[in-house]
């Protein structure tokens, strides 16, 4: 027997202030007029219908937005909250094209090279719109349908850039796109959105360093939309540094057409409260996409990954590997599913998570999801939780190595195989300095790699 | 050197060494012969300073100190050397970087200077060439995806780079072809020398054509039942083990 239940609404109501802030805030953002201002008012009700996933919401569950669905965040608009130091995260000049924002605010002092042509445009968010050189529609709201946050942040989009590659074409250089925030005494927000449009056979590195400021108040609610064309190849480095304060709940969604290649690197090694959702649709034969992570998560720390691939069509590949240290009182969470849609035969998807715990008090929780709906894939999914392993300790230690450094080592061992995934060889030794500084005694290992 | 004095070790409340008894002087060769099950492993890792095993009585003196009371880095830093018999991957660590960290951590313990980059690299470079590990090795992840050969020859370099005072093989011949087992016995008879002492352990007499030994013990059920010159591993070779005091019992067991 079974008893018919009204679907209950798991969602939160938005705080009612919202409707106040986004009325004065659309004076400060860039696009508040005409089409894109209609956009931003369809996103804003979108969102108040929505709402925030409440704790009861599967996909939330390990990750309770406790006060963040409670509070009415202000958009940082003119506001001074300080200037970081952000020229230490920047990519050499001569290596990239870079959009650099500083609590949400484009800083042109910083940002260098861009380019706006037939075969490449690579603007901020506020050209794109002021230029008409996208469609405000498809800028602000072209998105996941049942998600509040996507809805907020078109609504409330104030920084971020477009990028697109015309067919055939390269970036001439990889693209790095820096927003440092310095925190914020008041609860704030930054809203960045990121559209990204690769032609077919054309590619681009994309290099993406969000630094995290002292105080918890500033939250990050990105949205990244991207399409990768046909045997188009994107390369998406992500670093996620700085203090253990900050806020970050960040959507990458992306369809890949025929041939099409993904290689992406995330590594979080900052922030209070982070989740990583990553969605890819894999529309064609032959494509190939990589999804690479690694989370260090200590006392006070929250860091969630979620992903979902689906196969719509037969014939390619996936794999996760995500890799996590959990130190302290930790708190991390992983959930990777694989669709794999009744066209996609011949679809390999694979799914790696392992987790390295330093401390008895640590807590992971990893969640493989398995949907297959052809009968003739090769798809697999591992999890660990342990421990460093003791034959390894034991055989550094009869080298000579004392416990914490023979610990040191392997764990940035672990941790190393993911970092060195990175496309960026400058975000590569970026993150590994961080981790030396993350770990105890790493700075005696700092010539690593020499 | 070394003075083992009627040791019992249990692992996991089962008696494995069951009195035994071993003196090395410096400069001496010791072969450690026994059937699989005897100890011998057992005795090696003990010596290291592994985990867990329990001592149940005797004691074992490494140069005036209870070994037994050290770390298994104060071991290495005192002088000695275990080349494992299943050498540990480590994914990640570069070869030559591990063998530098490992020299510069005992180089510190023993109060002296830390070997700088370059002279490193001239003196690994060199002693890779001595005991024939190639080149690429030393830049890759320790023993990651090496060969057999290439894992036991690796051994035998850090035991060149660390030059310890006392050097525990433990089955280094094993899975070895018979050129990879020249080359380790050359590396091995290299760093022979009047103020260090060996201690090989083997299944095999097969080896001990290649490491000429001084003494000879025969190992059964964790003890050693006999010890002789270099003639004795010919004699097992030929008797096998069963002749041996205990023998018989090691066979029933078996």
């Amino acid at each position: 027997m079974t008893i018919e239940r009204a679907p209950k609404n798991r969602n939160l109501r938005p705080p009612e202030s919202y409707a106040g802030i986004f009325a004065e805030a659309l004076a400060d953002l860039p696009g508040a007029e005409g089409h894109a201002l209609a956009v931003r008012k369809a996103q804003f009700e979108k969102f108040e219908k929505i709402g925030f996933p409440g704790p009861k919401v599967e996909t939330w569950k390990y990750s309770p937005l406790g006060p963040i669905a409670k509070t009415a965040f202000q958009p940082v608009g003119d506001a001074t909250l300080g200037d970081p130091a952000a020229d230490a995260y920047l990519l050499p000049e001569s290596n990239a094209i870079r959009l650099v924002f500083i609590n949400g605010d484009l800083d042109p002092g910083r940002s260098d090279g861009l380019v706006s042509t037939d075969e490449v445009t690579i603007a901020s968010l506020g050209d794109a719109l002021g230029q008409n050189l996208i469609d405000a529609g498809q800028l602000l709201s072209e998105c996941a349908d049942d998600r509040g946050f996507d809805a907020l942040n078109g609504a409330f989009a104030d920084c971020g850039a477009v990028i697109r590659v015309s067919a055939g074409q390269a970036a001439p250089k990889p693209v790095q796109l820096l927003f440092v925030s310095t925190g914020s005494q008041t609860e704030r927000m930054i809203n960045p959105r990121i559209v990204i449009e690769l032609g077919d056979g054309s590619s681009v590195d994309l290099v993406e360093t969000h630094v995290f400021g002292d105080d918890a108040g500033l939250l990050t609610n990105l949205v990244t939309r991207c399409k990768v064309g046909e045997s188009a190849t994107l390369r998406h480095d992500r670093l996620q540094i700085g203090n253990v304060q900050g806020r970050f709940i960040g959507r990458f969604d992306v369809d890949l057409g025929e041939e099409a290649k993904l290689v992406q690197t995330l590594a979080t090694l900052g922030g209070g409260f982070v989740r990583n959702e990553i969605a890819a649709r894999l529309n064609g034969t032959g494509i190939d996409a990589q999804f690479n992570g690694l989370y260090l998560t200590r006392t006070g720390q929250h860091i969630d990954n979620m992903l979902q691939i689906d196969h719509t069509a037969p014939g390619s590949v996936s794999d996760q590997y995500y890799k996590g240290v959990l130190d302290g009182r930790a708190k991390a969470a992983f959930a990777g599913k694989i669709h794999v849609h009744q066209a996609a035969q011949q679809t390999n998807a694979y799914q790696t998570n392992n987790n390295l715990l330093l401390s008895p008090d640590a807590e992971i929780n990893t969640k493989p999801e398995l949907e297959i709906y052809a009968d003739d894939v090769k798809c697999s999914h591992g999890a660990t939780a342990g421990e460093l392993d003791e034959r390894e300790l034991f055989y550094l230690r009869s080298r000579g190595l004392d416990p914490e450094t023979a610990r040191t080592m392997l764990t940035f061992a672990f941790a190393d195989e993911v970092l060195e995934r990175f496309a960026s060889p400058h975000l590569l030794e970026q993150a590994k300095r961080e981790m030396l500084r993350w770990l105890p005694g790493g700075d005696t290992l700092a010539d690593m790699d020499v | 050197m070394l003075k083992i004095e009627n040791l019992q070790v249990e692992v996991e409340e089962k008696a494995i060494l069951k009195g035994l008894s071993l003196e090395v002087k410096p400069g001496e060769v010791h072969a450690i012969m026994g059937p699989n099950g005897s100890g011998k492993s057992t005795l090696a890792y003990m010596l290291a300073g592994r985990d867990g095993y329990e001592v149940t009585g005797g004691g074992v003196d490494y140069e005036g100190q209870d070994l037994l009371e050290m770390e298994p880095e104060e071991r290495a830093a005192a002088g000695l050397f275990l080349a494992f018999q299943y050498p540990v991957e480590i994914p990640g660590v570069a070869n030559m970087y591990f063998l530098r960290t490992a020299l510069n951590s005992i180089l510190r313990a023993r109060e002296q200077d830390e070997i700088d980059a370059a002279s490193f690299l001239k003196l690994v470079r060199e002693k890779a060439k001595v005991v024939g590990v190639k080149p690429e090795l030393l830049k890759r992840a320790v023993n990651f995806g090496f060969s057999g050969g290439e894992k036991k020859r690796n051994e035998i370099l850090q035991m060149a780079v660390l030059e310890p005072k006392l050097a525990i093989l433990d089955e280094t011949d094993s899975g070895l072809d018979i050129d990879a087992l020249k080359t380790v016995a050359d590396g091995v008879n290299q760093l022979r020398a009047p103020h260090r002492a060996m201690v090989v352990i083997t299944h095999y007499q097969r080896l001990l054509d290649y490491i000429v030994p001084d003494v000879v013990h025969v190992m059964l059920d964790g003890r050693i039942v006999r010890s002789g010159g270099k003639e004795l591993a010919l004699e097992l070779e030929k008797s096998g083990y069963a002749g041996f005091e205990g023998g018989a019992v090691a066979q029933a067991v078996a």
